[in-house]
């Protein structure tokens, strides 16, 4: 039935994509327009390298690759129309899979007692930045207090005391060095045309002492921090070789990269590592490791029956609901359609959250107004949320409410595109009206809304939103292993399995689980696009 | 032809390129990631900063949660900020995922309240700066109650009072499947999170939830929603309503909730939370607190350091930040009198316990919250608490932190490819966890006579032999492949050949 017009959208006698005779003008515009994209994307590409992102450096030199390729070769032109939707596909459908399949195979995760959060040299900078510097061998520390000249320049009194007890002081500035032998017990207020700073200019300035680089007559540095100032040479406390070792010039212990683990660790003592560890190549783990996770053998096969019965049941309610509402409004004889079908929509037009919100509050034990109603007429009070069954059939009819907008819109359509001549052939064979509806309307509505249902199915399978806004998964499964309930859906119960709240996440080990959610409903739906192809036989049959 | 349009093209975009970056590298100001409630004062204060100091401070507004995980997203980039805040319990992640710098307040530290310092403190380095703590108190209606229960016991008395005589519906609820609100009933009677070790550090195969004085608080709980005291599906929203129109005596919330407590009417008072016979004699709340840290990717750490040491810890910019958020502060010198209720509930927290920021916590908070949720609803409390305490303890052994790791050093350690012999640090012969939880490793070994033990962590200062720790001896007649097998809790070492 119903062949679409493959000349749809092409006027007849539009002419023909000329090529050489576009004009100067048009010319001109089309190469400056292909020299904005090409700088945006050297930018992009600039940026993306700096920032050592590879994958999507790769992706953006894919996309200013292709779209010069496809402006410039003749053959490729009738392409150019395909442009903006090939390059975001190549962006936001393929690379995303692409990361989530590489990562899954990696350990990346930020968890706080595991974390490989960044790449192996990103890392080591991490660890040399978080190390702060030490001292070298012939360095020493002195107290130090602020001076400055009217001018604006600076000097600093410099005080220790000696191994052998002695003081020793010292008055620096920039470029001058001076050993004061008969030093007096205090900082003089006023020293060699210097003043003292006050405490208040030493609370404002003291970040300008030190970044002031050149103290001193260059014989040896001098550099101030916050609590002390240091004559001779300060080092970064971690040394990184910038392949794959990591000095502890504190200890002398060496820390080389463990690929097999992902952390730096001491060669002299296996079990002392630095801490973060990087992302490395981990195979197979993070999937053996979903595997063998007694979480999985705990109530997965309760949440699993569930997750379909869910789906499926939540695509038939609204399906159903919304057909009888498509066909009421169908009918001619029904008076301020207009104003139903509005009201009727609003579920759908508000946003899920708070829908979902809301009938959390009117579901509520102690305040929800559904409550109240149930009480005056059963005389008890029903916990909707928290009763096991209550709560399935909450969610079931609150997804309802959100869904059945959506599919009365579809069956509408659907509805007005069945031929009125099949309709009057029934009625000269003298059909009945459910004759009508379920040998007629029902079977050329599933083709066309076949494939939604499908749609539909998948969605639901992972609505994660309903199950986390409307019950947070609640109520507990009493003497389950992990912690789990009935209305947890499989997307909802693996996120906290990879997102336990106060841990941090587990990258890894989360694009495991969603590449084995994306090949379940993969699955699912491959075998009910068998099922729409007897819909469609029985469509052709009609 | 062709090739000359592109050589022109791509020279006109590399033109563009380098004009507009060039363009887009001014200096940049001292950025800083701060909540919503947060970001405007610190967008004003940023001004006072820039004209005081020099350096112009830039104020993004982003959730103290999402701060956390974006942190180490666009560190790397060096689109980071270079300051943010966060709560006390996000300071362990970031400073284990090298995203934060430690911190030295040298004299300074004096002007903190040693618990505020302690609460981001981790592994023995201060990471943060913190301007406010919080935790949880009783609030409690006076005209209902005249005085403040001392003990949960008589919180129990009063509800029986007030609901038998009809002047309140509830005399006490509490936030259902909550363990940060519920803590405090556990704490009363001697219960607890995490036992300590001798050192002071948490012991996490000790949880206290099923300790004696567990037990106890489950069995109050299991009473007062069994004989109808108080309801499940308590959340704050009902909590509020029924506190307005008097249905309810008592509830435990923070500083935050102080504005919609006084937007009740109700003649209140914020008390220290009650003990319980058996029991201590206050309960403890855990205590929390908000800071700010310096990020590990800032290349303005200087800069940074100024504005936290010199710019937040000063008494100005403390009670700035105090008259504006409400919560007690940090700060000791911060006049706090302007707020009594602030003061009520700095008193209800002097007993208060820094919430473990462990990443074990993590385990915690949804083994807890489902068992109290499944006690509001009816089921027995001891079972429940022993449920969640396995849960807990399942979560905790997945977690891989304590790596243990196993080799078999020995005088065949040459022969299956390790640079020598009695190498405990040879990777070559590490064994794997298998699913029954015992460690394994099988190794091609030739005929010979070979003495051998397991060490753990690559190193003799742990290893085990035979049950009286000596070398264990393999025989082999032959070249064969023997499979070594080590159980972690009873020590035990066997092989098998074959």
């Amino acid at each position: 039935m119903a062949v679409a017009n493959p000349m749809v959208g092409v006027p007849n006698g539009a002419p023909t994509p000329k090529r050489s005779n576009d004009g100067l003008l048009a010319t001109i515009v089309k190469f400056i327009g292909l020299a904005v994209v090409n700088a945006f994307g050297l930018i992009l590409l600039y940026t993306f390298l700096n920032q050592e992102n590879t994958g999507l450096a790769v992706v953006t030199g894919i996309i200013v690759l292709g779209t010069n390729i496809i402006t410039f070769l003749p053959s490729l032109s009738p392409l150019r129309w395909m442009l903006p939707g090939l390059a975001l596909v190549v962006l936001l459908v393929l690379y995303p899979i692409s990361y989530t399949l590489q990562t899954a195979f990696t350990n990346m995760g930020n968890l706080g007692d595991d974390p490989h959060p960044l790449t192996r040299g990103r890392t080591a900078t991490q660890i040399v930045r978080q190390g702060g510097q030490i001292l070298s061998d012939d360095a020493v520390e002195y107290d130090y207090v602020g001076y400055k000249t009217e001018d604006g320049r600076y000097g600093i009194w410099l005080t220790r005391e000696a191994d052998d007890g002695t003081e020793q002081t010292l008055f620096v500035t920039q470029g001058t060095l001076a050993e004061i032998a008969e030093a007096p017990e205090e900082a003089p207020e006023t020293y060699d045309g210097f003043r003292q700073m006050t405490a208040e200019e030493i609370r404002v300035e003291r970040r300008v002492l030190q970044q002031t680089p050149d103290w001193g007559d260059g014989s040896i540095s001098v550099t101030v921090e916050r609590q002390s100032a240091t004559v001779g040479d300060r080092l970064s406390r971690y040394e990184y070789n910038g392949v794959d070792t990591i000095i502890d010039r504190e200890t002398g212990a060496t820390y080389v990269a463990d690929d097999s683990s992902g952390f730096f660790v001491n060669q002299n003592n296996r079990s002392d590592r630095l801490t973060p560890g990087y992302i490395t190549n981990v195979g197979f783990d993070n999937f053996t490791r979903l595997f063998s996770d007694p979480r999985l053998r705990g109530p997965l096969i309760d949440i699993f029956v569930w997750t379909v019965s869910f789906s499926i049941l939540s695509v038939i309610l609204t399906f159903t609901i919304g057909l009888i509402m498509a066909m009421v409004l169908n009918d001619p004889r029904l008076p301020g359609k207009f104003i139903i079908r509005s009201l009727l929509i609003i579920p759908y037009a508000l946003p899920g959250v708070i829908g979902i919100v809301v009938w959390r509050a009117m579901l509520n034990t102690n305040l929800g107004v559904v409550t109240d109603l149930a009480e005056t007429i059963t005389g008890s009070r029903p916990q909707f949320l928290l009763d096991p069954w209550l709560a399935k059939i909450s969610i079931l009819l609150v997804n309802t409410w959100l869904g059945y907008p959506y599919m009365m819109l579809v069956c509408s359509g659907a509805l007005q595109a069945i031929s009125s001549d099949v309709y009057e052939a029934a009625a000269v064979d003298g059909a009945r009206p459910s004759q009508r509806f379920w040998q007629i309307t029902l079977p050329l509505l599933l083709v066309s809304v076949g494939p939604l249902l499908i749609a539909s199915f998948t969605f639901n399978f992972n609505n994660y939103l309903l199950i986390e806004a409307l019950t947070l998964g609640d109520p507990p499964i009493p003497g389950s292993p992990v912690p789990a309930g009935y209305t947890d859906i499989l997307i909802s119960y693996t996120y906290s399995m990879a997102f336990s709240n106060d841990r941090g996440a587990d990258y890894g080990y989360a694009s495991a689980i969603a590449i084995v959610i994306f090949a379940i409903v993969a699955v699912v739906t491959l075998v009910q696009f068998r099922f729409t192809r007897q819909w469609e036989q029985v469509g052709e049959n009609v | 032809m062709l090739r000359n349009k592109f050589v022109l093209v791509m020279m006109l975009a590399a033109l563009m390129a380098v004009m507009s970056l060039g363009a887009a590298a001014q200096t940049e100001p001292l950025l800083i990631w701060a909540d919503g409630e947060r970001a405007p004062l610190l967008t004003e204060l940023g001004a006072q900063f820039e004209a005081e100091f020099g350096i112009p401070v830039e104020v993004q507004e982003i959730g103290l949660g999402e701060a956390r995980d974006q942190l180490l997203v666009v560190g790397p980039t060096g689109e980071g900020p270079d300051l943010l805040i966060v709560a006390h319990d996000s300071v362990g992640v970031l400073a284990a995922n090298g995203a934060i710098l430690p911190l030295d307040l040298g004299s300074q530290a004096e002007d903190f309240y040693p618990a505020a310092l302690d609460l981001f403190t981790y592994n023995g380095e201060l990471w943060g700066i913190p301007y406010a703590t919080e935790n949880i108190a009783l609030i409690r209606n006076v005209d209902l109650v005249a005085e403040a229960p001392a003990t949960w016991q008589e919180v129990r008395t009063i509800s029986e009072e007030l609901s038998a005589s009809g002047a309140a519906e509830f005399g006490f609820l509490v936030q259902t499947g909550d363990a940060y609100h519920n803590f405090p009933i556990f704490s009363a009677f001697g219960g607890y999170i995490f036992g300590r070790n001798e050192d002071g550090t948490f012991n996490v195969s000790d949880i206290g939830y099923t300790s004696e004085g567990g037990l106890a608080a489950g069995a109050w709980l299991e009473g007062m929603y069994g004989d109808g005291l108080m309801v499940p599906d308590v959340n704050d929203d009902v909590i509020f309503e029924n506190f307005a129109s008097g249905d309810l005596a008592m509830f435990v919330t923070g500083p935050w909730n102080i504005a919609r407590i006084q937007e009740t009417g109700i003649n209140y008072s914020i008390d220290p939370l009650p003990g319980a016979e058996g029991g201590s004699e206050v309960g403890a709340p855990f205590s929390g607190g908000q800071g700010f840290v310096i990020s590990a990717f800032s290349d303005k750490v200087i800069d940074a350091e100024a504005f936290l040491y010199d710019f937040v810890s000063t008494t100005d910019f403390m009670q700035a930040i105090f008259d504006q958020g409400g919560r007690p502060s940090a700060f000791v010198s911060v006049d706090t009198s302007s707020n009594p209720n602030i003061a009520s509930f700095v008193t209800a927290g002097e007993t208060a316990i820094p919430m473990p920021a462990i990443p074990q916590m993590g385990a915690v908070w949804g083994a807890a919250g489902s068992a109290l949720t499944a006690i509001s609803t009816g089921s027995e409390s001891a079972p429940t608490l022993a449920d969640a305490v396995e849960q807990i303890n399942t979560a905790i052994g997945l977690m891989d932190g304590e790596t243990r790791l196993f080799t078999v050093p020995g005088s065949f350690n040459e022969e299956v490819g390790c640079p020598g012999d009695w190498q405990p640090e040879c990777p070559a012969t590490e064994m794997a966890m298998g699913e029954d939880g015992l460690y394994r490793v099988t190794l091609d070994i030739p005929a010979g006579s070979y003495e051998f033990k397991v060490a753990v962590n690559y190193a003799w200062a742990e290893s085990y032999g035979d049950a009286d720790g000596n070398n264990l001896i393999l025989e082999l007649a032959e070249d064969s492949s023997v499979t070594f097998v080590y159980n972690d809790e009873t020590n035990a070492v066997e092989f098998t050949t074959e």
